[in-house]
């Protein structure tokens, strides 16, 4: 994975350095990068943030990072906290804690804690569980998730769309004693849908399972229909499909 | 609902496709964010598009399929990177993007002009189409491109389209997004209205 060079660049302790290209840049302890910066693998154990904008083929953060800029990998693995206030583009990712991000273009997106997002998700693949809050659109291929707090967005839509109520995860009791396990969102639009606590005011798809704890205005479906008996369906009609 | 627009559910039932298809192609850029136009309706919120654009985008990407090309290539195909490109004035005649008309109109703008890149071609190519249809004269075709050159950067990554309005035999241009209407005072006359995707799509299909 030498692809820019073994110019390595290591801060321990406390420091910061100039933008450039790198191979491995890592942060052990506190750190600053203050210009753009390309590399082969940036990695932060401890407090780490980044002014410019990052383009590396692997992100690794033990603790927490914070970038200013947009970011573009191939894989990022987040253990801890991550910011990135602009747009964060990346094939892999993985997020064990909390992640909040401008916009998200991703392949795969696994959760386990918390994930915040201004604009637009959109990924292949969304899977995971505990909380999601999107200010805009989520546009998935398969979105599977497990709801272990409050959770938001403005549209989900996509192939498959699955939300259910988290059961058994190690973080669960912590998160979901205070709060409220729900996803509120206006639009469901997706081939296959599965829901489960969830407050919408349209859900429209082929096949459509409304499950226990769900209150939704409006369901239009074009093939089968499915509600629980202690959900809530305002409407549901059958759409003609061509 | 406005005339010249279909709804998302018209649009699936009419043309066969899932929401899981549009939504993928969404993803894959090969339907532009700004065709996706929101709208209050008395059920709530709905989502339209630019009939004509989003029927002749779907038939296109569909016919890619049966073809057998992937997605990616498909984007390719709508949306080219031809960043890269430059070609000489007389690759252009060579090749039928513009008349001599048009190159006469770029070679007054820029005498030294040796190759052209992308920009300059799509501009060049937007000229040639209104001189070709008689659209506008010869003089108002130098503000266009002039306009073109100056303001095509700022539409980057959106769609915007070139329009010509006219009054009392005095012409003025200019760029607005593709979706915006536009209101004249009733002495003005709109002369031309051209998309600049659609102009980059016709123009990189001649490459």
């Amino acid at each position: 994975m030498a692809e820019n060079g073994t110019n390595n660049m290591k801060i321990a302790g406390e420091g910061s350095v100039g933008g450039g290209t790198y191979g491995n840049v890592t942060i052990n302890g506190a750190g600053r990068v203050t210009g753009d910066i390309t590399s082969d693998d940036f990695r932060i154990n401890g407090a780490g943030s980044a002014d410019g904008n990052v383009a590396s083929l692997m992100i690794d953060i033990n603790g927490s990072g914070s970038f200013n800029g947009k970011v573009e990998t191939k894989e990022m693995n987040i253990k801890g906290d991550a910011t990135v206030k602009q747009g964060l583009g990346v094939s892999d990712l993985k997020v064990k804690g909390r992640l909040s991000a401008g916009g998200i273009a991703a392949n795969t997106v696994d959760v386990r804690g918390e994930v915040r997002v201004k604009a637009n998700l959109e990924a292949e693949s969304l899977t995971g569980e505990g909380a999601f809050h999107v200010d805009g659109t989520v546009n998935v291929g398969t979105l599977d998730f497990a709801l272990h707090g409050l959770s938001n967005a403005r549209e989900i839509c996509g192939d498959k769309v699955r939300i259910t109520l988290g059961r058994g995860f190690v973080g669960a009791s912590l998160i979901g004693l205070f709060t409220d396990r729900r996803l509120t969102v206006d639009t469901v639009e997706a081939d296959e849908v599965t829901l489960e606590n969830t407050t919408a005011k349209v859900v429209r798809g082929v096949n459509v399972r409304i499950g226990s704890g769900c209150d939704v205005a409006l369901v239009e479906y074009s093939g089968t229909i499915d509600v629980a008996s202690d959900a809530r369906v305002g409407e549901s009609r059958q759409v003609v499909k061509a | 609902m406005e005339p010249g627009m279909i709804s998302k559910k018209d649009l699936l039932q009419h043309t066969g496709i899932s929401y899981g298809q549009l939504y993928r192609w969404k993803r894959k850029n090969l339907i532009p964010e700004e065709w996706f136009v929101r709208k209050s309706t008395f059920t709530g919120q709905e989502t339209f598009f630019p009939r004509d654009k989003i029927l002749a985008r779907v038939e296109r990407i569909l016919s890619m399929k049966d073809g057998d090309a992937s997605l990616d290539d498909i984007a390719e195909a709508v949306s080219p990177d031809l960043g890269g490109i430059s070609l000489t004035l007389a690759e252009v005649a060579e090749r039928g993007i513009a008349s001599e008309a048009a190159i006469g109109v770029f070679r007054s703008a820029h005498p030294d002009a040796a190759a052209l890149v992308f920009g300059e071609l799509v501009s060049l190519y937007v000229v040639d189409k209104l001189l070709g249809t008689g659209d506008v004269s010869l003089e108002e075709a130098r503000s266009v491109l002039a306009t073109l050159e100056e303001q095509f950067g700022a539409f980057e990554g959106s769609d915007g389209d070139l329009v010509c309005v006219r009054k009392m035999g005095v012409s003025v241009c200019g760029l607005v997004t593709s979706s915006a209407e536009l209101r004249l005072e009733s002495a003005a006359r709109l002369v031309a209205r051209v998309n600049l995707q659609e102009s980059v799509e016709a123009l990189s299909a001649r490459l």
